[in-house]
């Protein structure tokens, strides 16, 4: 990959790869961070990446950024992890949107994962399988799973407004 | 058996037909093989429909219908099978367009530190390996340099003058001094020790065979304490710093001769104490641009060395090696500050002023 196309690459890809991970962490500059180190991960390896490869790259970079940042927030904040299932009824919802990732929150962090690349991004099964790691039908569970979960969440706020 | 089964070679099957003429019992008992024949049986399992799975819509499988038709994972058929089951559950239907909800849509979110992320093009001229090759041919055109440049050490003169004093083991610098001076400060007879070659005392720290430079002797104005038609020295107008002396290896020293010692001393001094209070690398540029770039030696400062020298110690290297006449000036301000730098040769002239 030449610095032309590496830079083309920071256009194209830096938005969805940032909002991937903010919508997962939801926490600005911990998804800035991720990024920063994305990219600077594939500036290093840019000799041995092809450009019509660097999307897939950059995503499965930031996915792995990402969880080992959870790892080790959640080794810091085990104890004080708040239940925001417990409150999330008596809150006031604007529009689906912000109730769909109310939900979305409270997803496993591999089924909001895979959910997110599929839906933001379009990815099959088998780019997510190889951005995340997971085997094909693994993702296809956690997408199933998952939307289950968020169908189950809207059904229960249909039900109470 | 291979005979029966077709897979004997034409051959062995010859060989086998002539051995079968001369045994006819066994010609006998290969025709009895030949009568068994098992045709295969045409029956069919009649119940296969029974092992296939149609596609269904039911109430067990709805959830995962609703997800796979999401994700497009049915085919048309399948598809248009679950929307007409769909059609007769309206309960479902709503159902199914919460299934739609869950389907996230894309929020438009920019990162705004791309430029952060962005990288400048490395010129691909100067890659770390031409920069080694720089590196190298600069250093070989040092080398060169300092090999035409630097002259070699030589007979000097301090070296001839100390070969006239002879004979002794003690420098006397007698006091004679006029009224006036005695009037401003007392005489003194200085006595500088002479080790003899051999002697136990002797310095082990020698410098350059007979020119043994212990101490330093170092004086002020000798042309003012000079007194030549006395042969003497004015001791007054000399200040010898005991801790400096050095004392020069002498094998005989009349007392004539003094004089000629101590203006050789001086001479020596003069010329050493440029170097006093200069470090390593302060010496190392001071002669670089003595002697090399030929500078005025009282107005280098030891402390600048910068890329222009070594351009200018490269250019009058080529210069001498190949016979051109490049020429590479700077011009300096009255503070010493480099302000212009100029580049003369046959075929182009530049002219450069330093930005500040």
């Amino acid at each position: 990959m030449t610095t032309a196309e590496y830079n083309k690459c920071v256009d194209d890809f830096s938005d969805s790869v940032y909002r991937f991970i903010l919508k997962n962490l939801r926490d600005e500059d911990k998804a800035k961070d991720v990024v920063q180190d994305t990219f600077e991960k594939m500036w290093i390896k840019a000799e041995n990446i092809s450009y019509l490869k660097a999307k897939s790259y950059l995503f499965s970079a930031a996915y792995h950024t990402m969880i080992d940042m959870i790892r080790k927030d959640k080794r810091q904040t085990h104890f004080d992890k708040v239940n925001q299932e417990d409150h999330s009824h008596n809150e006031q919802y604007s529009d689906l949107n912000e109730i769909l990732h109310r939900a979305l929150d409270q997803l496993a962090e591999d089924q909001r994962s895979v959910i997110m690349l599929r839906d933001y991004e379009g990815y099959s099964y088998r780019e997510i399988s190889q951005i995340t790691g997971f085997s094909e039908s693994q993702v296809k569970v956690y997408i199933y799973r998952g939307r289950q979960h968020l169908k189950k969440y809207l059904g229960r706020i249909e039900a109470l407004v | 058996m291979d005979y029966l089964d077709g897979i004997m070679s034409p051959d062995r099957v010859i060989k086998l037909m002539s051995f079968l003429k001369e045994n006819p019992d066994l010609k006998t008992e290969l025709e009895e093989f030949e009568e068994i024949n098992v045709d295969p049986d045409k029956k069919r399992f009649e119940s296969k429909r029974t092992l296939k799975k149609a596609f269904l819509v039911n109430d067990s499988n709805f959830d995962d219908l609703c997800i796979a038709s999401l994700e497009g994972d049915l085919t048309q058929e399948e598809a248009t099978l679950f929307q007409k089951w769909l059609q007769q559950k309206p309960l479902k239907v709503r159902e199914f367009e919460l299934y739609k909800k869950t389907r996230l849509i894309p929020e438009k979110i920019s990162f705004d530190f791309k430029s952060t992320l962005k990288r400048r093009p490395v010129s691909r001229i100067f890659t770390p390996k031409v920069w080694g090759y720089f590196s190298a041919a600069a250093s070989i055109i040092i080398l060169i340099a300092l090999y035409l440049f630097i002259s070699k050490p030589g007979v000097n003169e301090n070296t001839l003058i100390s070969e006239k004093i002879t004979d002794t083991t003690t420098i006397k610098i007698k006091s004679q001094t006029s009224p006036e001076s005695q009037a401003k400060t007392d005489t003194k007879e200085e006595i500088i020790p002479y080790n003899k070659p051999g002697d136990s005392k002797q310095p082990k720290n020698t410098a350059r065979g007979n020119a043994i430079v212990e101490k330093q002797v170092v004086v002020q104005d000798l042309s003012i304490g000079l007194d030549k038609s006395n042969h003497f020295i004015q001791p007054d107008t000399i200040e010898l710093t005991l801790n400096k002396i050095r004392r020069k290896e002498i094998n005989t020293l009349p007392e004539k001769s003094i004089i000629a010692a101590l203006v050789s001393i001086k001479d020596l001094e003069v010329v050493e104490n440029i170097n006093d209070n200069l470090d390593l690398s302060q010496m190392a540029v001071k002669t670089f641009k003595s002697e090399i770039l030929k500078e005025e030696k009282s107005k280098i400062n030891p402390d600048k060395f910068t890329l222009w020298d070594i351009a200018d110690a490269g250019i009058r290297g080529i210069n001498k090696i190949i016979g051109w006449e490049m020429e590479f000036n700077k011009e300096y301000d009255d503070e010493g500050e480099l302000i212009a730098l100029a580049f003369d040769s046959n075929a182009i002239s530049l002219y450069h002023t330093m930005n500040k």
